[in-house]
């Protein structure tokens, strides 16, 4: 079995009356991509700022490499990376210079140094921009250059809190393509986010969380096959009748029907062949179909079913 | 020391600006020194004088030649429509008729109405040059009467005139500092621009919220990140006050390292404590360097305005006084005129005390007030996570 990380155990923060972190149970494993899902507020940051002991809070205990994490643990410190939501550098000093300064507070030796620079100037692409100050970046390598700074020094454990915000979908999945690698090599991901495409993509495992608490985790898979929806079917069709319906809704697995503008919408809890058996039903009442689909649940649907909102605003 | 390098590395890019306002600043300040008014050495005020002499003795031409020790002197005849024109163009002309008949008046022992003379009416050249006729003249009637010629009479009082009161300033104060009042008094503005404008936006460089916190994320420990940019800021402080405070004064100025000179010295590091509590206050209000800018500007040159850096405190109106008394500036300033002997101060080991001492306490009040704004500001940003 694959050794524990990171675990938090019951961890409450409280900002006077307001509780941003309650209660909150996480184990990350070595060498999982662990996925921290949730709306923004629902304490994801915070619980990485305990975690990196950059805030204090409450109460519950957090143990990095099986040691108790703390504002002076600095052995435990030298072996995570970060890399910020916002992005921090330097804005005075170029890309190799603020990769080698944030490399230099982890690692002294000069040589080795540059070596560990160099290949984080290589790993996020950045070779042709080094004498670049940041103001002469786009968004993309910022982020790129951003994330360089936090992985340089080669840590075990990298904590990636929303590196994507407002970068465009090219520079995107060249991130996660970094983040994918990185865990190849060996290290072990914190990524939050409340992308549910970017987590899906990437994490091995994840957490929900709402309101500062966890609402559910597992694997992605264990997550969906959790929720009552697993298959919604869309099939357009005209002049439905009460009693099509009525057989509509008698199907084996289907729990919810509705009809409107010409859209039929079923959705099941389980089953197989779904689709078929519809279809079936609605030719043998000689009704003409038009387009037919099927979505299997997402974690949005995952979302929705435990906290009765959506993950995030349409964008 | 990575801390420490990259401040300094930071601080390299705000170099520009910080050795410009020195260099204003030097330029300014020993042009100053140098062409303070030199309070040792005096020399007697001369006018122009146009002779128009009517006698042409000889008596009337050591009148002229006794005139035309201390005066400049030109010969003519110009008529009242030019003599007008002249005073009222040259304050410092003075029209001066010798009459027919002056030599032998004079010997007869008569002096009135044996010259004329026009200019401004009641100017300070009409009093200079009149009374120095009238003592000239008294003086030679008073050899003639003792049975000179009116040529030998005038002469021997010229003679006589010429022995001058050796004047000797006796002051408390060395001369060095006083030479020097014109450079140290600017010393708030500059100590302020140059602190502010390359300081703030380093601090607030190193000390912005996401890379404080990738920063202490990582094997550094807070008290050493602190440590290292204090280090950073003192460096820079450290050396600008060597250059301008002693090693200018020493070397340029070949100033003496008087009891004077060391309590300007110890004025200069309490007001550059204050610009380093300052300092610290704005890095931790201020989040955009345009604003530091702005601020920047309004304090020290505010400050300097009302606290008599640009204008002498003799100057200054009461009300503005009493609101500078609650600047440091107005202290280092007192303190400064008091080490000249300037101003109506007067130096004293007690006000000496007085004004490093305010300095000092305005520096705890903006440390104590900075360390409120860091716990608010801390507050904030967790609340904020």
């Amino acid at each position: 079995m694959a050794q524990t990380v990171v675990k938090i155990d019951k961890l409450v923060k409280r900002y006077k009356d307001l509780v941003a972190v309650d209660h909150l149970s996480l184990e990350i494993f070595e060498g999982e991509v662990f996925g921290l899902l949730g709306p923004n507020g629902s304490g994801k940051t915070t619980t990485i700022n305990c975690l990196l002991s950059l805030l204090s809070f409450d109460k519950g205990d957090i143990q990095i490499f099986g040691k108790n994490m703390s504002p002076t643990a600095y052995d435990i410190k030298k072996d995570i990376g970060v890399v910020m939501q916002n992005v921090a550098v330097f804005d005075q000093l170029t890309v190799y210079e603020n990769i080698d300064y944030f490399c230099g507070l982890y690692i002294k030796d000069k040589a080795q140094r540059k070596k560990a620079v160099e290949d984080a100037i290589a790993f996020t692409g950045l070779e042709d921009f080094v004498k670049f100050l940041p103001k002469k970046l786009s968004g993309g390598l910022l982020r790129r250059l951003n994330i360089a700074c936090g992985i340089a020094h080669k840590p075990k454990l990298i904590i990636f809190d929303e590196p994507t915000v407002a970068v465009d979908p090219q520079s995107r999945n060249k991130i996660l393509e970094g983040i994918i690698e990185l865990n190849k090599q060996g290290a072990t991901i914190i990524y939050t986010s409340h992308y549910m495409e970017e987590v899906e993509q990437i994490c091995t495992r994840l957490a929900v969380m709402d309101k500062g608490r966890v609402i559910a985790q597992g694997t992605i898979d264990e997550l969906k096959t959790n929720v009552k929806c697993s298959e919604t079917v869309t099939v357009e069709a005209r002049e439905l009748d009460e009693q099509t319906l009525s057989e509509v809704k008698a199907l084996e697995h289907a729990f919810e029907t509705s009809y409107e503008s010409g859209r039929l919408t079923v959705k099941y809890t389980g089953g197989k062949h779904n689709v078929v058996r519809l279809l079936n039903t609605l030719q043998n009442k000689n009704i003409h179909i038009g387009r037919v689909s099927s979505e299997q649940p997402t974690l949005n649907t995952v979302f929705l079913e435990l906290t009765g909102k959506e993950l995030r605003d349409k964008e | 020391m990575q801390v420490y390098k990259v401040f300094m590395k930071i601080l390299r890019s705000k170099m520009g600006i910080a050795i410009t306002y020195l260099a204003i600043f030097l330029f300014i300040g020993i042009y100053s020194a140098n062409n303070s008014p030199n309070q040792g050495n005096f020399s007697e005020n001369s006018a122009g004088i146009v002779v128009n002499d009517l006698d042409k003795s000889g008596a009337s031409k050591a009148l002229i030649d006794y005139l035309g020790k201390t005066n400049k002197m030109s010969e003519g005849a110009p008529s009242d429509r030019e003599m007008l024109d002249g005073i009222y163009y040259n304050p410092s002309r003075y029209y001066l008729t010798i009459k027919e008949g002056f030599e032998q008046r004079l010997a007869d022992g008569e002096t009135d109405g044996i010259l004329a003379h026009a200019a401004q009416d009641g100017s300070y050249y009409e009093s200079l040059v009149g009374s120095k006729i009238d003592l000239y003249l008294t003086t030679a009637k008073a050899y003639i009467a003792a049975g000179n010629s009116a040529e030998d009479a005038l002469s021997k009082a010229a003679e006589a005139l010429e022995k001058k009161t050796e004047v000797n300033i006796i002051s408390e104060k060395a001369e060095g500092f006083a030479q020097m009042e014109g450079y140290f008094k600017f010393i708030p503005y500059i100590f302020l621009s140059v602190f502010v404008f390359a300081l703030c936006p380093v601090i607030m460089a190193m000390t912005k919220t996401d890379i404080k916190n990738r920063i202490f994320s990582s094997s550094i420990s807070p008290k050493r990140f602190l440590l290292e940019n204090a280090l950073g800021a003192l460096s820079f402080m450290a050396v600008v006050y060597l250059l301008v405070i002693i090693l200018i004064p020493v070397f340029a100025f070949k100033t003496d390292i008087t009891a004077d000179m060391k309590i300007a010295w110890l004025n200069c590091l309490a007001f550059t404590v204050f610009c380093a509590s300052l300092v610290l206050l704005i890095s931790n209000l201020v989040s955009s360097e345009p604003l530091i800018s702005l601020i920047g500007n309004i304090i020290s040159l505010g400050m300097s305005f009302i606290c008599g850096v640009f204008v002498p405190l003799q100057y200054l109106d009461g009300s503005v006084k009493t609101i500078a008394a609650f600047l440091p500036a107005y202290w280092y300033e007192i303190l400064v005129s008091a080490l000249a002997g300037t101003n109506g101060q007067v130096y004293s080991t007690s006000l000496a005390v007085k004004c490093i001492l305010i300095q000092f306490l305005f520096a705890i009040a903006l440390f104590a007030a900075t360390l409120a704004v860091m716990k608010a500001r801390e507050a904030k940003t967790t609340h904020n996570a």
